[in-house]
């Protein structure tokens, strides 16, 4: 039995989502329904909102609120010299969580991977390099991308493109999980770790 | 350090209902009529052996008609213990692997304690010399792959880098994309593939090259007395004469025109093949079917032994219906030639095919 249609589209709303699929959308759908008018209202609300006021920030591209800079490019607490690139701002999140990095970062949203239609102008690549050639305090780039097929060409795409402008790149290390036994580590881990061992 | 597999059992396994069998010898027959559940059972000797060298098709075919998965019971001793492996499979939802008792949810950490085992099929054995270059390569990767994980990593990021330069040239092919903004691409996805492409290039020729002499050992002591023909090897590799990375990288580049149009990449180890030379005529053509047996038979071997020399010990190896196909003096060959350390299973229809082995004891099991 088909449904009837606002219904129907609603149930089509929810199977864009990623991992959504006929079934889980139709129970999805239904559970909005089953709430109370309030609920919903809020519901669409924030999605709206959500959508109205967040943007990407100009200087790194990642979600920002309020129409400038994001609070990591506006605090002055940030070292501005260097700039970690990531694929997504889950990515950033990851890294941020660390407590770490002190600098700024620069999202791409996404890698290169020809299967899914993304090429280098897809990425945010070129406000990249207008950040690059505006901000010259900038000493170093390090590539934080995974290393998948993707993940290595995009390094090696950005590697060939920042190298000539005279600014320094690195990219993170290969390794041992912290907390991990060698003794269970798998031989390729191992061997990359080998490779990229340093000097105490 | 040896390998035996003491037991097995098997429950809804192909037309297996509940059965044990034990094992006591190092060479095994296992005789009876067709559709007895000859092949069947080293089938399952192989699932047990969770390697990449297999016949085995999917799981869910192996499940008896009716049930939603199947069960494996195999006890066995290597490096001087001993071990149950409890393999439980068909469907995604029912997998499961016990190793003496105590579960694991992948192969990975355990699969030093698993048994190897090597599979010889009558019916299609003639493949690897007759066949499409991709059967030969399978052969190829499947020996060297189970062992070396870092060909095995190679060989899946040099697959999905082809993937991905494949589809980038597509997009140009079907005219979705610009040229330039094709080629300033191209040349990353030449670059990886020639990180990959390169290593495994080197890791095939000097695998081929580091094998021949003991392929033709091999091939002459099958083949005894049926003439003198010498067995060699041609590595046939679709980029030649490449001493580095940078050069392979170079001779794809040289392809670029001819990929464009295709919209496919048209040179890489993805196209490599060899030949066998029987007193330097290619086997493929000029070779008879018992010759090109023998030459399959002789790979199978070459296989074992690479195997045992990485493993220090000897894998199992599964003879499925070889008497069929090879004319008794090559039987008899065969099986004196046996690998002396393997423990063997040999399937065959009917007891007159047995040959005589000298001063080999060996234990028979009659399927009805």
């Amino acid at each position: 039995m088909d449904y009837v249609l606002p219904l129907a589209e609603l149930i089509e709303q929810f199977r864009k989502l990623p991992g959504i699929g006929a079934k889980s959308a139709q129970r999805l759908a239904f559970q909005v329904l089953s709430w109370d008018k309030a609920e919903i209202e809020k519901f669409a609300q924030c999605v709206l909102s959500a959508s109205n006021q967040i943007h990407y920030c100009p200087d790194c591209f990642n979600f920002s609120t309020g129409g400038g800079l994001c609070a990591t490019c506006s605090s002055p607490k940030r070292d501005k010299q260097i700039i970690c690139l990531v694929a997504t701002a889950r990515d950033l999140a990851a890294l941020e969580r660390t407590h770490e990095f002190k600098g700024l970062y620069h999202v791409l949203h996404g890698l290169i991977s020809p299967m899914d239609g993304v090429g280098p102008d897809q990425l945010k690549i070129k406000p990249l390099i207008n950040r690059l050639k505006e901000h010259t305090e900038i000493q170093e780039i390090i590539l934080a991308l995974s290393p998948s097929t993707e993940g290595e060409a995009t390094t090696l795409y950005l590697t060939r493109l920042l190298k000539p402008l005279g600014v320094k790149i690195t990219r993170l290390a290969f390794g041992l999980s912290v907390g991990a036994d060698i003794e269970q580590t798998d031989e390729l881990t191992l061997a990359k770790a080998l490779e990229g061992r340093r000097e105490c | 350090m040896n390998l035996f597999l003491n037991k097995l059992s098997l429950s809804h396994f192909r037309n297996y209902t509940q059965r044990e069998f034990e094992f006591y010898k190092r060479v095994v027959f296992i005789i009876g009529a067709n559709a007895s559940g000859k092949s069947s059972l080293l089938e399952a000797i192989q699932v047990v052996s969770l390697n990449a060298d297999s016949w085995v098709e999917s799981e869910k075919q192996l499940i008896s008609f009716g049930f939603d998965h199947f069960k494996l019971k195999a006890e066995y001793s290597l490096e001087e213990r001993n071990w149950h492996l409890d393999f439980r499979g068909g469907s995604p939802t029912v997998k499961n692997i016990k190793l003496n008792g105590i579960e694991y949810r992948s192969f990975a950490p355990i699969k030093e304690h698993i048994p190897k085992t090597i599979s010889f099929r009558a019916r299609e054995s003639l493949e690897i010399v007759k066949g499409a270059p991709s059967e030969r390569r399978a052969w190829l990767d499947g020996t060297l792959k189970v062992l070396d994980l870092k060909y095995f990593e190679a060989l899946k990021r040099y697959a999905r880098v082809l993937e991905q330069r494949n589809s980038l040239l597509r997009s140009f092919a079907e005219k979705k994309r610009s040229k330039v903004s094709v080629m300033t691409e191209l040349e990353l996805w030449d670059a990886e593939m020639a990180k990959y492409g390169f290593y495994l290039l080197r890791i095939r020729e000097n695998f081929l090259q580091e094998i021949e002499e003991t392929l033709n050992q091999n091939y002459q002591n099958i083949a005894l007395g049926s003439g003198s023909e010498r067995l060699t090897l041609k590595y046939l590799p679709c980029l030649e004469n490449c001493q580095s990375e940078k050069d392979f990288e170079e001779k794809l580049i040289l392809k670029h025109d001819l990929d464009l149009i295709r919209g496919q990449t048209s040179a890489g180890i993805h196209k490599d093949d060899f030949l066998f030379l029987l007193n330097d005529k290619e086997a493929r053509h000029f070779a008879s079917q018992g010759q090109q047996r023998t030459c399959a038979l002789a790979c199978k071997m070459v296989q074992l032994e690479y195997w045992q020399n990485k493993l220090q010990y000897a894998p199992i190896l599964l003879l499925d219906d070889v008497s069929a196909e090879l004319d008794l003096n090559r039987q008899n060959s065969l099986f004196s030639y046996l690998p002396t350390e393997s423990q063997v299973f040999i399937t065959t229809t009917h007891l007159q095919y047995l040959p005589n082995i000298s001063g080999e004891n060996y234990q028979i099991i009659s399927l009805s």
